[in-house]
């Protein structure tokens, strides 16, 4: 307890302490008791006879005075430790004690009207020093505890603002690893894309150089006429060769016989043994069959033209902008691509409604009907039937694809449009094809349905819309 | 942080009885209330508690005072040891003179012993403490218990340390001044180097060890 001129410890720097005053420190007498106290404590006082209330401090100044004092009270020079004692006739000084400290003395002036004994006026003194020593020290607890409550509210608050501090850093950390995490999946999805690309693209190749053989042939078989062909041009051409010398040089020998000076050395021209000679070469026969040779390899040279063309329709790599197709023209040209895979094992049966044209990529269209021909090929064991077929439902044309094969099972059935499932031996397929045709009817916005009962055979059903939005390559 | 008030010739000194929650911090002041003889004593003010658990401190304030009228005022504080009240804790550590560390004895309490003498490193730090010349004294209460600690074992594990022991019975009045007595002995003799209280103030070891009723 300090007097009127208040000195604070000083504080050692704790973490917490910036600013905030230690609960427990030595409070200000007027921090303890409000001098508004003594005003309401006297009114009340005076109904019971007296006249003056006063508190002098310790350093002798007065805290609270009702009326000023009479001189003749005089207050002793050093009031520390002395307990209470009577000043006059009608006063009496209570000192006011707090944590073994004498702070202040009160002094009560008594009514000099209403006489009262000294042991009264002590008593009631006294009395009334309970009541300021009890005010006093309730008020000494309400301060501990409210300034304790502030310095923890305080420390609490900085602790949760640290920790709050703490969890948005890691916030952050974790939003910025999750925007990483994204960027990177990111980067990862299109690395698969690619990749993915990539072996569609490996497929394609891969089933154009299985292609390349049957395609070989095709082109072997007209090649093969051709070449027989243009041989025997060769040796027509030396026969007409042999007919013209013959015939210039019996125009020359009649012209020499005319003229009168005849060669001793040959004899007469022989018309009969001219003739027969001409007659050995045949060139009725020759001329006759020329244009047939040649009608035959322009026609070999068109067939392999076209199987050239359609190969390059199929194999041609890169961009491909959509265009309007005939769907019809696209299973005709990849037939002839295919057909050398065809023609020993199945019976072909081309059932074409008539279908408007579409909006497609042809080239992928063509791959399309390619892997469903190439599977229902591979389905049939030893002879076979394929139909392929097309169909007008108004806003779209079907296609389908059927064969009398072994069919697919059931429980495999769910699986055969997903990538790189194959039910053919490791090496033999990629898994790509069904995956592949499925991806591309996708693209034309068109859809794809299989029946299939085993022993029985496959149909696939793709339809295609006719003027389908179709995205940018 | 013991203070010198030149005016009034006053000195405080503050103790605080640290430990976990439960050990008899509280008991502790309860039964020097009733021992201590030497001086003034005040009446022990309790702060907000539930049931026996004491939520704010407790505080008993002891005086004395010397030939040449200066006086000594000792404030003893209780911090509340529920885990929980950690900030008032390191409130009411702040500024301390000398700590008294109550240990539980049972040996089911070993763990929240050595927790609370951790928490109680932790909070000088953090209040700015020098825990390493911090007049301490450790008291194992409750010697009265069965199952308890060993005194072979506590003295081989706090022996190495060289912080005085006093084991203790807080309930039965037993071992509560020794403690007493031995942390303001340690009081007076930090406070002799820090602030000269011999040279500075006239104040003995005589007048400080008075309070705990040793002449």
């Amino acid at each position: 307890m300090e007097n009127d001129n208040p000195k604070h410890a000083e504080r050692e720097a704790g973490e917490d302490l910036t600013g905030e005053e230690p609960f427990d420190r030595d409070y200000t007498y007027q921090e303890l008791i409000p001098v508004t106290f003594f005003h309401s404590l006297y009114d009340q006082l005076q109904g019971l006879g007296i006249k003056n209330l006063s508190v002098v401090l310790r350093s002798g100044s007065f805290y609270y005075t009702s009326h000023p004092l009479e001189k003749n009270v005089r207050l002793p020079e050093d009031m520390a430790g002395m307990s209470i004692i009577t000043l006059d006739k009608w006063t009496v000084a209570v000192p006011l004690i707090h944590e073994f400290e004498t702070h202040a003395f009160m002094i009560v002036g008594f009514s000099q009207i209403e006489v009262m004994s000294v042991e009264r006026q002590i008593s009631l003194a006294r009395l009334i020093g309970v009541m300021v020593g009890q005010m006093v020290t309730s008020n000494y607890k309400t301060r501990l505890s409210s300034g304790l409550h502030s310095q923890v509210v305080k420390d609490t608050y900085q602790e949760i603002k640290k920790k709050t501090e703490l969890l948005e850093k890691s916030e952050k950390k974790y939003r910025l690893l999750a925007e990483s995490l994204e960027k990177e999946v990111l980067r990862k999805t299109q690395e698969v894309k690619d990749a993915q690309a990539y072996v569609m693209h490996q497929e394609k190749l891969a089933s154009i150089g299985h292609l390349a053989a049957g395609v070989a042939h095709e082109i072997n078989n007209p090649m093969g006429f051709i070449s027989s062909n243009l041989r025997t041009l060769k040796d027509y051409c030396q026969d007409i060769r042999k007919a013209y010398d013959l015939v210039s040089g019996f125009i020359e020998s009649v012209k020499n016989a005319k003229s009168d000076k005849p060669d001793k050395t040959m004899g007469k021209p022989v018309l009969s043994d001219f003739l027969a000679e001409l007659k050995d070469l045949d060139l009725d026969y020759i001329l006759n069959d020329i244009p047939q040779l040649l009608e035959e390899s322009l026609d070999g040279a068109e067939r392999i033209n076209k199987i050239v063309s359609d190969l390059k329709d199929f194999a041609h790599p890169g961009e491909e902008s959509a265009c309007t197709a005939d769907l019809v023209q696209c299973i005709e040209s990849t037939l002839s691509i295919v057909w050398n895979e065809l023609k020993y094992k199945t019976t072909l049966t081309r059932s074409y409604q008539p279908i408007p044209m579409i909006t497609c990529y042809p080239r992928q269209l063509n791959q399309v009907i390619m892997n469903l021909l190439m599977n229902s090929v591979q389905s049939i064991e030893k002879k076979g039937e394929i139909e392929i077929g097309t169909r007008d439902l108004g806003d779209e044309v079907e296609l389908t694809v059927r064969d009398n094969g072994h069919g697919i099972p059931m429980e495999v059935l769910p699986r055969i449009f997903d990538p790189f499932f194959t039910t053919k031996d490791v090496g033999k397929g990629t898994g790509l094809g069904l995956n592949l045709v499925y991806n591309i009817v996708r693209k034309h916005k068109g859809t794809i349905e299989v029946k299939s009962e085993i022993g029985k055979g496959t149909t696939f059903f793709v339809r295609l819309p006719v003027n389908a939005q179709l995205d940018k390559e | 942080m013991a203070d010198f008030n030149e005016s009034w010739k006053k000195l405080t000194v503050k103790i605080v009885y640290y430990g976990p929650a439960l050990s008899g911090k509280t008991t502790n002041l309860i039964c020097l209330h009733d021992l201590v003889q030497g001086g003034g004593r005040g009446d022990l003010m309790s702060l907000e508690t539930k049931g026996d658990r004491t939520l704010y401190f407790d505080l008993l304030p002891l005086a004395v005072t010397t030939e040449n009228r200066v006086s000594i005022l000792f404030k003893l504080f209780t911090v509340p040891g529920q885990v929980a009240h950690d900030a008032t804790r390191k409130a009411v550590l702040s500024r301390a003179d000398g700590v008294v560390f109550v240990a539980d004895s049972q040996v089911s309490q070993s763990l929240n012993n050595a927790e609370s003498f951790e928490n109680l490193e932790n909070n000088c730090r953090r209040v700015g403490l020098d825990f390493d010349t911090l007049p301490l004294v450790v008291q194992f209460n409750k010697r009265d218990l069965g199952s308890i600690e060993s005194e072979e074992s506590i003295l081989e594990l706090w022996g190495p340390t060289g912080i005085p022991l006093v084991f203790a019975s807080a309930l039965q009045g037993k071992g509560v001044l020794e403690t007493f007595r031995a942390v303001v002995e340690r009081c007076f003799q930090h406070l002799e180097v820090t602030l000269g209280l011999e040279k500075n103030y006239g104040i003995s070891e005589k007048d400080f060890l008075r309070i705990a009723g040793i002449e």
